[in-house]
């Protein structure tokens, strides 16, 4: 009985010296969803949403799959939505806004290292979420999640804008940075408002900020879009207006 | 595959199918088994499967001896004589005395993660203290809490199997529950999840199997079950969800049991040598869809192929064993949860070794036989996921069993 003995021993030791790894993975040919998915699982988002991209373009009724495609931008843009949902837990007050103000708000959901090129996968990521059709969004699964997910995305994607731009810091717009914003930059503040303040939850507290500053920019005295931005900032168009940014 | 086969299906329409097995060298000898058994498993595997609804429990029996998942989980040529009737019926009348076993096994199973999520647990409390006397802030320990959490599911169950098997007949009564909790900072859709799912299957099951002729025998097993399987994703993000889970009448809902009695049919091949023996099994699992009260979602008809070699004395065994389960993909799962491989040793009765591969993931195991009790230890990893290595479980089993 030996011979068997030292046969089973012999595969066993091949099997250990192999790890725990599952075997199967080089004869597995992955299709473009699973490799979506395992880039996404592995942070690496640019690469995941290219390929949800690539699945969503092969089928486009995929529609299930465009809120985890919306996640792999906003993780491209360096949005978690954990992080988000965690500080949201942690202290629901302060991060809505609705008592420090957007500008309060930005410096906690901006992400770290915030570039015109991250801001662009995030507003991607709104893009995306409202490609899908209301009659479909209307019965799926996911449709509460997709409607936190838009007021998240687009929260975020008007902070780092806002940043950006005027290079906000601690809740204070740099007065150098407002002086020489142009009138594309004011516009593209003033629109990101606006789609902040009409996708998504119209309940929760950080869409209606974000509605409420763009009623407001837009009612400010101005010739131009970025006047009246500078107008708002400055708190010329009165001291409730500017609270809600400024608190 | 032989979907426009004759029906009975002639020699040479086998022969075009490839499902035909040869063995040359004893062609004669068993040519007639080995075409009653290519005849049976052609006839079988045209059988049709009329839904497309998937339960959670797939190509896997509803319970397995433990000692067979340390052996790669191939059992349809030869599995423990204490869950022989679950895993091929038609491997009982080869167990030698008329009585083979009355006793009852206990299982307790849980994953490596749970194992080290506790011990960093209970470093975290030691360290916790001292953390304390050094002010720590409280959020940092939130958030390297929340961070484990979603860094390890949780996985654990029992099962019990006490039973009577006989060379020709045998009744079994058995338990299994299995929960398994995962978070994910991506779920389904996206967003960050926490999934909870259960394997919670009891019953009670009846086989009866003969020899047709002497290397040939076949077996069917009834099998009344109570199965629940819930499955639930709950998105952070879904407070609609978390709202209506948070009720009792949701959580019935979705934790519901479904009642259903099914059969399984297996047939085996049993070439015996002095020194080394040959086998070929086929087994149906779930016979015309094992259908369940309530929203239970059927098992669906499976139909599994085996081989495995044995070299032995009159007291020692080895057995090298590959399973190919639900070969016709009903449950449309990748190749690789469908196949199944392992090596088993015996030695002088008492001691059983055990190594294989299964759903591609190494297996390990030990089996310590005292006559009326008997105890060993498993290690194997289970994959959730869709490809491999996309949602693995790592378990290990302790068991122990008492009978004769």
């Amino acid at each position: 009985m030996l011979r068997p003995l030292i046969f089973l021993i012999t595969i066993a030791v091949s099997t250990i010296h192999c790890g725990t790894d599952n075997k199967a993975e080089p004869y597995v040919d992955l299709t473009d969803e699973q490799k979506a998915r395992k880039a996404l699982d592995a942070e690496e988002y640019e690469d995941a949403a290219e390929l949800y991209a690539q699945v969503i373009e092969d089928d486009p009724e995929r529609y299930d799959l465009f809120p985890i495609y919306a996640t792999a931008l906003a993780g491209a843009g360096g949005v978690s939505l954990l992080g988000v949902v965690m500080d949201q837990l942690a202290n629901s007050a302060s991060a809505s806004g609705a008592d420090t103000g957007v500008l309060g708000m930005i410096d906690k959901i901006v992400p770290a290292d915030a570039t015109r090129e991250k801001a662009e996968f995030v507003d991607q990521a709104v893009e995306v979420l409202n490609g899908i059709p209301a009659e479909v969004l209307e019965g799926a699964a996911y449709r509460v999640g997709v409607s936190l997910q838009l007021t998240i995305y687009s929260s975020v994607y008007t902070a780092m804008i806002m940043d950006l731009i005027l290079t906000i810091d601690a809740g204070t717009v740099s007065p150098e940075a407002l002086a020489a914003m142009t009138p594309e930059d004011a516009a593209l503040i003033l629109d990101a408002f606006l789609q902040a303040g009409s996708v998504g939850d119209p309940d929760s507290p950080m869409t209606q900020a974000m509605s409420q500053a763009a009623t407001q920019i837009e009612g400010m005295e101005g010739e131009t879009t970025a006047d009246k931005l500078r107008n708002y900032l400055n708190g010329g168009g009165g001291s409730s207006n500017s609270q809600s940014l400024h608190q | 595959m032989g979907q426009n086969l004759p029906i009975p299906p002639t020699e040479e329409s086998l022969l075009q199918t490839g499902c035909y097995i040869q063995f040359e060298s004893d062609r004669r000898q068993f040519g007639c088994a080995y075409r009653m058994f290519a005849t049976m498993v052609i006839l079988l595997s045209t059988l049709s499967v009329a839904t497309v609804a998937y339960a959670r429990k797939t190509n896997q029996t509803v319970v397995e001896d433990p000692f067979d998942k340390a052996a790669g989980g191939a059992t349809l040529t030869r599995a423990t004589r204490e869950n022989v009737m679950i895993a091929n019926p038609a491997l009982m009348p080869y167990g030698g005395a008329l009585h083979r076993w009355l006793g009852t096994q206990f299982t307790f199973l849980c994953n490596k993660e749970s194992i080290d999520f506790l011990r960093s647990m209970v470093q975290s409390t030691q360290s916790g203290d001292e953390a304390a006397a050094e002010e720590e802030s409280s959020s940092d320990d939130s958030a390297e809490l929340i961070e484990r959490v979603f860094d390890t599911p949780i996985h654990a169950g029992m099962q019990n199997i006490t039973g009577w098997t006989l060379n020709n007949f045998g009744v079994e009564i058995f338990a299994r529950a299995e929960l398994d909790i995962e978070a994910n900072e991506f779920g389904k859709y996206g967003a960050p999840e926490v999934r909870f799912g259960a394997d919670i299957y009891a019953g009670g099951a009846a086989s009866a199997a003969l020899r047709l002729i002497q290397p040939l025998s076949v077996g069917v097993t009834a099998k009344y079950l109570a199965v629940a399987e819930p499955d639930i994703g709950v998105s952070l993000l879904d407070t609609e969800e978390i709202s209506k889970l948070s009720s009792a009448e949701g959580m019935q809902e979705a934790a519901s049991y479904g009642y259903g009695l099914g059969y399984d049919g297996g047939a085996l091949l049993f070439l015996q040598g002095e020194t080394i023996d040959y086998r070929l099994a086929v087994k149906i699992e779930d016979f015309g869809n094992t259908t369940f009260t309530g929203t239970q979602a059927p098992f669906l008809q499976q139909m599994h192929i085996g081989t495995g070699v044995t070299f032995h004395n009159s007291v020692d065994s080895l057995h090298l064993a590959v399973d190919y389960r639900d070969y016709q993909a009903v449950y449309e799962e990748p190749m690789f949860k469908r196949v199944y491989a392992g090596a088993r040793l015996s030695l002088r009765e008492y001691v059983g070794l055990a190594t294989g591969l299964y759903q591609g993931y190494p297996t390990f195991g030990a089996r310590l036989d005292l006559i009326f009790f008997k105890l060993g230890i498993t290690s194997y990893t289970k994959e959730l996921g869709e490809y491999p290595g996309a949602n693995p479980r790592s378990i290990y089993e302790a068991y122990f069993m008492t009978g004769f």
